[in-house]
């Protein structure tokens, strides 16, 4: 639990104790909630008279494991380029760290996905959403930076860089996630 | 006068001593805790850095309030569509 909280509040921290087991466990809630979650809320909300197809399910679980080992290898292979020492190992321990707006992410997508017609036009449901999904990713960025700082150890320039290339493939993932059934990306 | 006849006591005294830091050592983490007092930014921008870096979700989420308040006041539900459609795929 501490080490959770630790996660949330003081990823700095978190990134230094390097605790794979809330790492992966955030990475695999997310997959979840993404793969397996939303096609049932879809089916038994029943508005879009959609059945539950478990091999899909497999697939875009599968896809979803595979998404955090590639996004994980670019973070190691671009950090490399710019003459960061850090193993591919200890990215797959850490990376999932960030995996807190993610989830909630996924999360609220879900819901907007099913329920979409609640919350169209409505200022209230609209400025909420807004607020979130921004906020979101805004916490994702700082995440974002604080682990190329901290994890990839790279400074000033070379940080910027490294965020600006590895910022292009995030686009690419998130692309061919959406492509693929993954709303919510697992980056 | 008491005569220490005990070998054993002379074993562990010698591991107390072992176990305690060197001169060296003491002057090594005297240099490690004023380095790291050095390295600590204490720049406005450096604390701004550590107010954002701890917690990250305060920031995230007025950052994310004070824009939607004042887009939605300028543009109203087109704006709040307009992400909601971003985000919704």
């Amino acid at each position: 639990m501490r080490m959770i909280l630790q996660a949330l509040n003081k990823p700095v921290d978190a990134f230094r104790a390097k605790n794979k087991w809330v790492a992966w466990g955030l990475v695999a809630l997310t997959i979840l909630i993404n793969t397996v979650f939303e096609p049932l809320l879809r089916a038994f909300a029943g508005t879009l008279h959609q059945e539950i197809d478990v091999l899909h399910m497999l697939l875009t679980t599968a896809l979803g494991v595979c998404t955090y080992i590639v996004i994980c290898g670019v973070f190691w292979l671009v950090s490399k380029c710019f003459g960061s020492k850090t193993s591919f190992g200890t990215y797959i321990d850490t990376w999932g760290l960030t995996y807190f707006p993610t989830i909630l992410c996924s999360f609220v997508v879900a819901f907007t996905e099913v329920y979409f017609y609640i919350f169209w036009n409505s200022v209230i449901w609209g400025m909420a959403f807004n607020i979130l999904f921004v906020g979101v990713l805004l916490w994702k960025t700082v995440l974002y930076v604080l682990y190329l700082r901290e994890v990839a150890g790279l400074k000033r320039g070379k940080m910027i860089g490294a965020f600006i290339v590895i910022g292009v493939f995030i686009i690419l993932l998130a692309m061919a996630n959406g492509y693929v059934g993954l709303k919510t990306p697992i980056l | 006068m008491k005569k220490n006849n005990d070998p054993f006591e002379g074993i562990f005294d010698s591991f107390q001593d072992k176990a305690l830091p060197t001169e060296e050592q003491k002057e090594k983490m005297l240099n490690y805790v004023l380095l790291e007092n050095r390295l600590q930014d204490n720049s406005v921008l450096g604390k701004v850095g550590r107010w954002i870096s701890v917690y990250p979700w305060r920031f995230a989420f007025s950052g994310a309030a004070a824009q939607a308040v004042v887009f939605t006041l300028i543009f109203g539900t087109e704006y709040t569509n307009l992400v909601l459609r971003m985000f919704r795929g």
